[in-house]
């Protein structure tokens, strides 16, 4: 119960991941010469195996890598657009499309693997794509959480028209009745990792399994179409920066919001968090404040162009928001969305993980279906399940993420990299939705003010702030913290000692003078780390 | 999730050992196709590297395997022999204590008799940790000045290790390039260049240049026997200890006196009932004569022990039946791999800084583990060390596999736990108070012959970990 795991610490490379046999894939690649591209490819494509509910092929996410050859930080966009043939004005709210074909975005995650590693990697997609076709041929023992997610998702989907589909790609092929360590396997989707390690991503843009994904999802009623998959293309973008104490902080650029995390970060940069008590309320009440303020910029903001990113995260802009920090006033307001929505009880269906190699890249990544199994439809004999993009956008056109066809879609997801004098010094990713930015300002807050190793400044307990007030605290903040939070004006309520609603970060810290390389898993999913 | 360790459970395999380097250096043999005597070797080599003052090529050790080609479990002795004239009682931290390194000629035991992969790809993994260095883990970075604080005679060796001998601080990166060379040099040309070739020579000049001895022909004689193991039934499991058993006959004896107690009542009584099992199985063994396994597992002595455990719950304060001082590390690993091979081996120096001696060109710290024996050691027999890996089958498929030291008690929990209650792996392993300080410690696998998924477990109260296949 203590979270605590050995010191991971490497010269050799290593690769975090929310799965253990995911990480292992990814080492698999470093031991065979690969490097962090071919790693973390190798990785991602295994997650979509070992935890098929968060991500996958079809899914989309984004990366953001140091490429040690050109000395600079790069992200990698690969999510998709809104489909040209959605019918705008249709849906009138969110909910409408949490579930169906219509809620599917055309597949980028395949696309962003295969760009990793022909841009950056060394290795060719069969060596890449071994690993996670082992897994789905030979079968994976189920964690506790992924036995957990299955249940749920059996659940939440046994009512809809396209349930026989799912159930046979996920209960097909059991060793018993669902549960932990019993084998899972998916010869469906191993047969079409096969077929994509022998073609290449054509076999899914531009070719069979393409076609025979636009067909199922039209003719369930979807509006994806084949100039959809044609459109899919990863974007190499330069990251949004912001200097944090000696650190530049880098995430991926709008659309993504991870600017919300960099924004919170200059906010807290104006205080001396190293000289108040770690975990005490005061330190807590300037971060979530920071957090709360930085949030409702984003949504006051989204997607803002250069201009007026640079503004928002610019001296006057960044200055008022620490006035309203230092302010005797409660800071309450919306860290969601625009259109305020219940929050769905398990809406931490994504997934995130690290890789570094000896040479000095590090790649951290975010991906996901959008919420556990995404849309739900998987397509007839391939074992792809396909996302559910487009519940991330606004069906409101009034919203400030609205679902106009061929439009970029704004998401949560930030994974994030530090440079100190131009060399990476940490890498940290977690899913977690409108709760990724919070998470991660938090972990960083422990590892850079307050000096914890990067283990330990992940294990630390975080919170999660919902609209309003409200924030979510594990318990081991302790009552007497929590309850001079609760003065200060925050709606604290508690939770377990270790929530996945307070993400499930995969870190790495690099020691740039000696090339050591420490890792950590959350110790709040089934994570591990894995060392060539 | 929840703050627990995660499951580390596959169909490919998996490593548990006592570091997390050693565990994947384990896995990546399983990676590139090797088996599970391949990869036992490669962790093993690797966890010499990076605790070389706790095992590695100076030290000895004791292997156990089920041999998934002819379904059957072998055990392999590569701990040495007592010499003639063995001091008594046997001090700690002396070269008179060492016997002839056997950790080598053990690993190409296993490797020439079960495994798929050459020496040189079996030390891969090490040689680069040596040759490259690794980060000091704080268990590391403990061990290490524990060693320099206790041993004055290695300051030489240790001082060669760093570049500023003082910094053994967790992060800082150590290097071994005279051990890299060493494992190199073996990895070439074969354990005979150890054994009876330059390398031996120079090991042998080294020793000596030190203050201590070890013979030439001690060198020559290292000569790992296979045995057949010893086992009893415990509620439907057969648990196999290595033969010559040795302190192993403690466990089944301690197994064999539990197996009608009620495991399930508070910590403090289950605790005191294990030590009481381990308490009175030593006794037996200390008045049990030339052949300890026929008289300790004989039915009466059974009987009649088991009826004073019974009556003696609670009475939990008895002196540690241990004759020598408590073993303070060791390298425990449990591999098993997708074809049903499974392997457990413990091996050791004997003290942090074995003997105190240590041939600093070659990397080679030399054991003391005559230290540990069993009193009285017996001129000339198998030595008998706290070095205890064992499995245990069931319809003749094997279930569990672990690897400890000299704790009986706490091996006896470990087996209880998982074999009569069922427990998961990593709860059967948990330890009260454990602060992960300690090295070496109790690693298991736990195998489902239904789904073929192997389970792998590190123990919680040291640095080890599992890696997956």
């Amino acid at each position: 119960m203590s979270g605590r795991t050995p010191t991971f610490a490497s010269l050799h490379g290593m690769v975090a991941a929310a799965q253990p046999l995911a990480a292992q894939a990814g080492a698999r690649l470093l031991a065979a010469g690969g490097n962090a591209f071919d790693a973390a490819a190798a990785a991602a494509a295994a997650l979509g195996v070992v935890e098929p509910f968060y991500s996958g092929l079809a899914g989309m996410g984004a990366a953001t890598c140091f490429v040690a050859a050109e000395a600079r930080v790069r992200t990698l966009d690969f999510i998709s657009r809104v489909p040209l043939g959605f019918p705008e004005g249709r849906f009138h709210a969110r909910a409408e499309l949490a579930r169906g074909p219509m809620a599917c975005g055309a597949p980028a995650a395949l696309a962003g693997w295969c760009e990793l590693v022909t841009r950056h990697g060394r290795k060719r997609l069969p060596e890449v794509l071994a690993p996670a076709i082992a897994l789905a041929r030979e079968g994976v023992p189920m964690a506790p959480l992924g036995a957990a997610t299955l249940a749920s998702a059996t659940e939440a989907l046994s009512a809809l028209p396209f349930f026989a589909d799912w159930r046979q790609t996920y209960h097909g092929h059991l060793s018993g009745a669902p549960g932990v360590g019993q084998v899972q396997r998916q010869p469906d989707l191993a047969r079409t990792l096969e077929l994509i390690a022998a073609e290449g991503p054509g076999h899914l843009y531009g070719g069979p399994l393409g076609r025979a994904l636009v067909e199922h999802v039209q003719a369930m009623g979807g509006c994806l179409a084949l100039q959809d998959l044609a459109a899919v293309q990863p974007a190499w973008l330069d990251p949004a920066t912001a200097p944090y104490r000696d650190l530049i902080l880098h995430t991926p650029p709008p659309p993504c919001e991870g600017f919300q995390f960099l924004l919170t970060m200059r906010i807290l940069a104006g205080f001396d968090l190293a000289a108040m008590a770690r975990d005490g309320a005061e330190h807590l009440d300037h971060v979530w404040r920071a957090i709360r303020l930085a949030a409702g910029r984003r949504i006051a903001h989204n997607k803002p162009g250069p201009e007026e990113l640079a503004e928002l995260l610019g001296d006057a802009s960044v200055e008022k928001l620490r006035e309203l920090v230092r302010a005797p006033e409660p800071v309450t307001g919306p860290t969601e969305q625009w259109q305020p929505a219940a929050v769905e009880a398990a809406r931490e269906h994504t997934t995130s993980f690290v890789a570094a190699d000896r040479e000095g890249n590090v790649v951290a990544i975010t991906q996901s279906l959008g919420s556990a199994f995404g849309c739900g439809v998987v397509v007839p004999g391939t074992g792809v399940c396909l996302n559910n993009l487009l519940a991330w956008g606004d069906a409101d056109p009034r919203g400030g993420n609205p679902l106009h066809p061929g439009s970029d879609l704004a998401l949560p997801i930030a994974p994030a990299l530090a440079t100190r004098e131009g060399k990476p010094a940490l890498a940290l990713a977690t899913p977690g939705s409108y709760g990724i930015s919070q998470t991660q300002a938090q972990a960083l807050v422990q590892h850079v003010d307050f000096r914890l190793a990067v283990a330990d400044a992940i294990a630390a307990p975080r919170a999660r702030l919902f609209d309003g007030a409200h924030v979510l605290a594990e318990d081991r903040f302790g009552a007497e913290t929590l309850a001079a939070l609760a003065e200060r004006g925050h709606k604290v309520e508690t939770t377990a000692a270790w929530s996945v609603k307070a993400g499930g970060m995969q870190g790495i810290a690099l020691d740039p003078a000696s090339g050591a390389l420490f890792g950590t898993a959350d110790p709040r999913r089934d994570g591990a780390v894995a060392i060539p | 999730m929840d703050g627990h360790r995660p499951i580390i459970a596959s169909r490919h395999g998996v490593v548990a050992a006592a570091h997390p380097l050693a565990a994947a250096a384990g896995a990546r043999l399983l990676g590139k196709g090797g088996n599970a005597f391949d990869a036992a070797v490669a962790a093993a080599a690797a966890f010499g590297v990076v605790a070389p003052f706790a095992a590695g090529l100076g030290g000895v050790g004791v292997g156990l395997c089920f041999v998934a080609a002819d379904r059957r479990l072998r055990s392999l002795d590569y701990m040495g022999r007592t010499p003639e004239n063995l001091p008594a009682p046997p001090p700690v931290r002396s070269p008179k204590c060492a016997v002839a390194p056997a950790c080598l000629a053990g690993w190409y035991n296993l490797l020439s008799a079960h495994g798929t992969r050459t020496l040189a790809d079996v030390l891969a993994p090490a040689i680069a940790l040596a040759r490259d260095g690794f980060p000091l883990t704080a268990g590391l970075a403990a061990g290490f000045t524990a060693t320099r604080a206790a041993q004055p005679g290695l300051a030489a060796w240790l001082g060669g290790l760093d570049a500023a001998p003082d910094s053994f601080r967790p992060g800082a990166v150590l290097r071994q390039p005279a051990l890299a060379a060493t494992l190199e040099a073996i990895a070439a040309h074969g354990p005979r260049h150890f054994y009876s070739g330059t390398l031996g020579e120079r090991l042998t000049a080294g020793i000596e240049a030190s203050g201590g001895n070890l013979p030439r022909e001690a060198l020559l004689s290292v000569d790992p026997d296979w045995g057949r193991p010893v086992a009893v039934e415990s509620r439907g499991s057969a648990v196999h200890v290595p033969c010559p058993p040795a302190q192993a006959l403690d466990v089944l004896l301690g197994l064999a006196l539990l197996e009608e107690s009620d495991l399930g009542g508070s910590d403090d009584d289950t605790a005191a009932l294990l030590r009481e099992a381990a308490r009175l199985a030593a006794a037996a063994r200390a008045g049990a004569g030339t052949d300890p396994a026929q008289a300790m597992l004989a039915e009466e002595t059974i009987d009649s022990l088991r009826t004073r455990i019974a009556g003696s719950a609670g009475s939990a304060d008895s002196p540690s039946p241990w004759p020598a001082p408590l073993f303070p590390a060791a390298n425990t690993l449990a591999v098993a791999d997708a074809s049903g091979n499974v392997v457990c081996l413990t091996e050791s120096l004997g003290s942090l800084g074995g003997s105190g001696i240590a041939a600093a060109e070659c990397g080679i710290c030399l054991n003391d583990v005559l230290a540990y024996c069993a009193a009285p050691p017996m001129a000339d027999s198998p030595l008998g060390l706290p070095l205890l890996p064992l499995i245990a089958t069931r319809h003749r498929h094997p279930v569990l596999a672990l690897a400890g030291g000299a704790d009986i008690p706490r091996l006896l929990a470990a087996l209880t736990r998982r074999l009569h209650r069922s427990q998961p792996l990593d709860a059967a392993l948990e330890v009260a108070g454990a602060d992960g300080s300690c090295l070496g410690g109790v690693q298991a696998v736990a195998l489902e012959a239904a789904t073929n998924v192997a389970t792998g477990a590190a123990d919680p109260a040291g640095e080890g970990w599992a890696a997956p296949g």
